[in-house]
């Protein structure tokens, strides 16, 4: 079932309290080549505000709630796309990544995971092969609305690298701030590679 | 859920001390009443009132004026003469579920919609919220809930306070909102109430059954033997089939009018969107059920899609046989009058994977023929690339 909304904010309030007592620990990402956790290498012409957890990263420029980018690397065969919880028995039909999914189904889980979290009329557009380094990937834009009706824009880098999923989602008000960044970001998950 | 329902319900927690519970009796709610300036009822219209302003702008809101109009032709029906005191609205849900809130907002979901069969199914639907409506029993349960705890009174006040909570699947779950949390005997009284006015409109009672037992097998493919459906939550949704058998024998001779014609004309443009929202619930032993029970009773038009979307159930769920089960349905679709362009691509990825090279290639080129400019069109020009460098 579902996590409620409410949930899913409080649990948003946990991280910015964690945020703010130290558990993830925050950097400034300056522009150029920049790295990030998983081996990930990207070029930047923008700067950021850098919040490392322990298996995935968050970048932002004008804070959590106007731009995002989630740097999630490795996630493993039978673990939810977003890194939330393992699937156990009784969530058989989490959205989880499986070895060998294809480009579709990959996208699938990542718009399904964006649902979990409260986002609604989800629409993607533009799947399409991409390269992350020398690694066959792909590429889309998505649309969602909260349930309250801010618009969101984004856009997803993703490949699946041996048994394990990495992807890059960058999500922005469809109002302004997409718009004023899409240029940059589009760039900078032209240029996300490994470094191994 | 949003940040205000947060947000109102600390500010209920606060105002808890100040709302106390009314023992007054229930006013005589005839249609176009409203309740007396300064009573706890008025307040909680004022609550309703809020909500269904913010329900109003909610991207969830189906705003399509034929579907709401029938819908709403639907409403008056069984509402008859509290038709004027009714607004209706059609909440993008995939889940089973309506709920009618004292002030007169009827909310339907999409998720109801895409499980009834006939208007008979949505007219009892519907009957049974106006029930509760007509009956009071949203104000009933929340003067008895404000007596028994302050810390309930404070969710519904929150609950209702907000209209994304209302509209959010689990909105009124989680908060425990007055909407949903009636006692046993207020299900059953609503229930009865809504089974009179459909049979009072000349729709066929059986309809009521057959909804009810659809829904029953529906929970059944819950494993933790959660509900599947909010719709029925308190008393078991098996009591309340028994006693709607029980009401069908007793009314002897009744009329068999189910509209299902009209019913399939209101919902057909949306059925392929539904599906997707039903699939993307990821809850796929229910939508196999539902999909499949929906293709037993569709019309011929109806069957190549339903076929699809059934294939793409056990796709997508993946587990031991149903890349073969899924395999199957494709085929079927495609053997169908109209089927989705979609199907002729999973027919072809499911030939590949049979080792079908030369039938999976000759699938995958109908797709891009049929597909025009396929958003996916260099993923499965890549998969034709690889069938023909493997070819024998």
């Amino acid at each position: 079932m579902k996590r409620s909304g409410c949930v899913a904010r409080m649990f948003a309030l946990l991280m910015a309290i964690a945020v703010l007592a130290g558990c993830a620990d925050e950097r400034l990402v300056q522009p150029g080549v920049a790295s990030a956790n998983g081996g990930i290498v990207i070029d930047t012409s923008l700067a950021w505000s850098r919040f490392v957890f322990p298996r995935y990263e968050i970048w932002t420029i004008d804070g959590i709630p106007l731009n995002r980018l989630y740097i999630v690397p490795a996630v493993k065969s039978g673990e939810h796309v977003f890194l939330e919880h393992r699937a156990r028995a009784d969530q058989a039909d989490a959205p989880t990544f499986h070895a060998g999914m294809r480009a579709e189904e990959i996208r699938d889980i990542v718009l399904d995971a964006l649902t979990e979290t409260g986002a609604v009329n989800i629409q993607s557009e533009g799947l399409r092969p991409a390269r992350f380094g020398t690694v066959d990937g792909l590429r889309f834009e998505f649309r969602a609305s909260t349930v309250a009706g801010l618009r969101y824009r984004g856009m997803v880098l993703a490949a699946a690298r041996g048994d394990q999923l990495t992807f890059l989602l960058w999500m922005a008000p469809a109002e302004y701030y997409y718009d004023r960044d899409a240029g940059s970001v589009d760039r900078l998950l032209d240029s996300a590679r490994f470094d191994r | 859920m949003t940040a205000r329902w947060c947000i109102a319900f600390l500010l209920a927690l606060l105002l808890v001390p100040i709302a106390r519970a009314s023992d007054a009796p229930l006013r005589v709610a005839t249609p176009g009443s409203r309740p007396a300036p300064g009573s706890d009822e008025a307040a909680l219209w004022y609550a309703m009132d809020n909500a269904e302003r913010e329900l109003q702008l909610s991207p969830q809101l189906v705003r399509d004026a034929a579907l709401n109009t029938y819908v709403r032709g639907v409403a008056c029906k069984v509402a008859a003469d509290y038709c004027a005191d009714m607004r209706v609205y059609i909440v993008e849900q995939p889940w089973f579920n309506a709920m009618m809130a004292p002030n007169g907002m009827l909310i339907v979901w999409t998720g109801a919609l895409l499980r009834a069969r006939n208007e008979a199914e949505l007219a009892f639907v519907i009957g049974h919220e106006v029930g509760h409506y007509r009956a009071q029993h949203v104000i009933q349960q929340w003067r008895h809930s404000k007596s028994v705890s302050a810390w309930t009174s404070a969710f519904e006040v929150a609950g209702t306070g907000a209209g994304a909570a209302i509209a959010n699947p689990l909105g009124s779950l989680a908060s425990g909102a007055a909407l949903s949390s009636f006692s046993r005997e207020q299900e059953g009284e609503a229930d009865r109430l809504g089974f009179a006015a459909m049979v009072a409109h000349g729709y066929d009672p059986q309809a009521a059954v057959e909804l009810w037992a659809r829904i029953l097998r529906e929970e059944d493919t819950k494993a933790n033997g959660k509900s599947a459906s909010l719709f029925s939550s308190h008393p078991p949704t098996r009591e309340r089939l028994d006693a709607m058998r029980a009401a069908v024998a007793a009314l002897g001779a009744h009329a068999d009018e189910r509209d299902v014609a009209a019913y399939r004309a209101a919902i057909h443009p949306f059925l392929q969107h539904w599906l997707d929202a039903e699939l993307a619930r990821r809850q796929y032993a229910a939508s196999i059920l539902v999909i499949s029970e929906l293709l037993a009773d569709a019309a011929p038009e109806d069957k190549a899609l339903l076929s699809f979307y059934l294939g793409e159930a056990y796709r997508r769920r993946a587990n031991a046989g149903d890349r073969e089960e899924s395999a199957r349905w494709y085929a079927q679709a495609i053997a169908l009058p109209d089927p989705p362009v979609a199907a002729w691509r999973e027919h072809g990825m499911a030939l590949r994977d049979a080792g079908q090279r030369e039938a999976a290639a000759d699938a995958l080129h109908r797709y891009l023929e049929l597909a025009g400019d396929a958003p996916d069109r260099a993923f499965v020009e890549h998969d034709l690339a690889e069938l023909q460098e493997h070819a024998p």
